[in-house]
């Protein structure tokens, strides 16, 4: 796990006595990161604090450049390693996911967080596996093209029963899957 | 001026569509097409990688045409230019289809399922107009009550 930050991380220890739960959010590109966006935008920074985290190593990587809202140095970057577009990885590959669940059992130690936020993003995976173990709060925003059916990542996470909350954003998704939430759509 | 959108990813089709209509002076005033990661160089049109103020850029076009991913078509709808959203097939689980089909139950709005219908969808484009309401702020209110745990009961999903 690498940290961009240095000095954003100090300006989150400083931070250790705020009573504001602090939100860890997925960060990835595409349309995942205007869904987040919005998202972010109704959370206010006066009720929560923010952490992002990347599903990227590459740091010239154009997700590392996309803008988020209540940036800034109280709100550190972290990343755990590649997973975009390919969540299987964090299944076949034993090595990246042994990798995945250290690297986000590192991250999830040093920053308890009270809930982790994530928009349909395949590095949501390894987090909430090891939020679930940590008593984080993992609530997984399905991604609003999927209609009819679950993104692969989101029918793991359906099957394993890693978040408290799936939302789902078309209604017809809540009827197909119980255990998941309709509250609304990100449109 | 038109803009021409394939969003983070790659549509190479659309673009070599695009290129194709220049050349035959399909479209009367300037266009830039944003590739993205594609492979196909338009010959006959200025393009760009990437625009970091996509959303600006789209309120300000004329004519917006773009792949039918979430985020460019949620810019396109709350901008109220007239677009065209253009389905990737090839795109994972071809969900932008399903996405693009859904959505228009809720808004009114011109999509094609193939590049290759861009020319005869021309005329066609035109604003979003909503067909109904079901939004964000639901969506984050209830997020918000479950990172502070102020919900009743944590229903394990």
């Amino acid at each position: 796990m690498e940290t961009t930050q240095p000095a954003a991380v100090a300006a989150t220890d400083e931070c250790q006595a705020d009573q504001r739960p602090l939100v860890l959010v997925t960060v990835e590109g595409g349309g995942w990161h205007h869904q987040t966006v919005r998202i972010l935008r109704r959370l206010s920074p006066e009720e929560f604090r923010f952490a992002y985290v990347y599903g990227h190593v590459d740091e010239h990587h154009y997700s590392r450049k996309l803008a988020m809202p209540h940036a800034g140095a109280r709100y550190p970057i972290h990343h755990i390693g590649q997973t975009r577009g390919r969540p299987l990885r964090h299944v076949t590959n034993v090595g990246r996911l042994a990798l995945s669940f250290w690297e986000a059992w590192q991250l999830l130690v040093r920053l308890r967080p009270a809930a982790i936020l994530a928009v349909a993003t395949p590095v949501a995976l390894p987090l909430f596996m090891v939020g679930r173990l940590l008593g984080v709060r993992c609530l997984f925003v399905e991604s609003l093209t999927r209609v009819r059916d679950l993104s692969l990542t989101g029918r793991l996470i359906y099957r394993l029963r890693l978040a408290h909350r799936l939302y789902v954003q078309w209604p017809g998704l809540r009827e197909r899957y119980a255990r998941t939430s309709f509250a609304g759509a990100v449109v | 001026m038109i803009l021409v959108t394939v969003g983070t990813e790659r549509f190479d089709e659309l673009v070599r569509a695009v290129d194709e209509l220049v050349a035959r002076g399909q479209f009367a005033g300037e266009v830039l097409v944003q590739i993205g990661q594609g492979q196909y160089t338009p010959e006959h049109v200025a393009h760009v990688r990437y625009l970091r103020d996509m959303s600006v850029r789209i309120a300000q076009a004329d004519l917006v045409i773009t792949h039918a991913g979430t985020g460019s078509v949620c810019d396109c709808i709350s901008s109220g230019r007239p677009f065209i959203a253009v389905v990737d097939q090839r795109k994972s689980g071809n969900h932008q289809l399903e996405f693009a089909r859904a959505l228009s139950e809720r808004f009114d709005f011109c999509w094609i399922d193939s590049p290759t219908a861009l020319a005869a969808a021309l005329p066609q484009a035109r604003p979003a107009r909503p067909l109904s309401q079901f939004g964000v702020a639901e969506l984050a209110d209830d997020i918000r009550q479950a990172v502070s745990g102020r919900q009743r009961r944590m229903q394990l999903a």
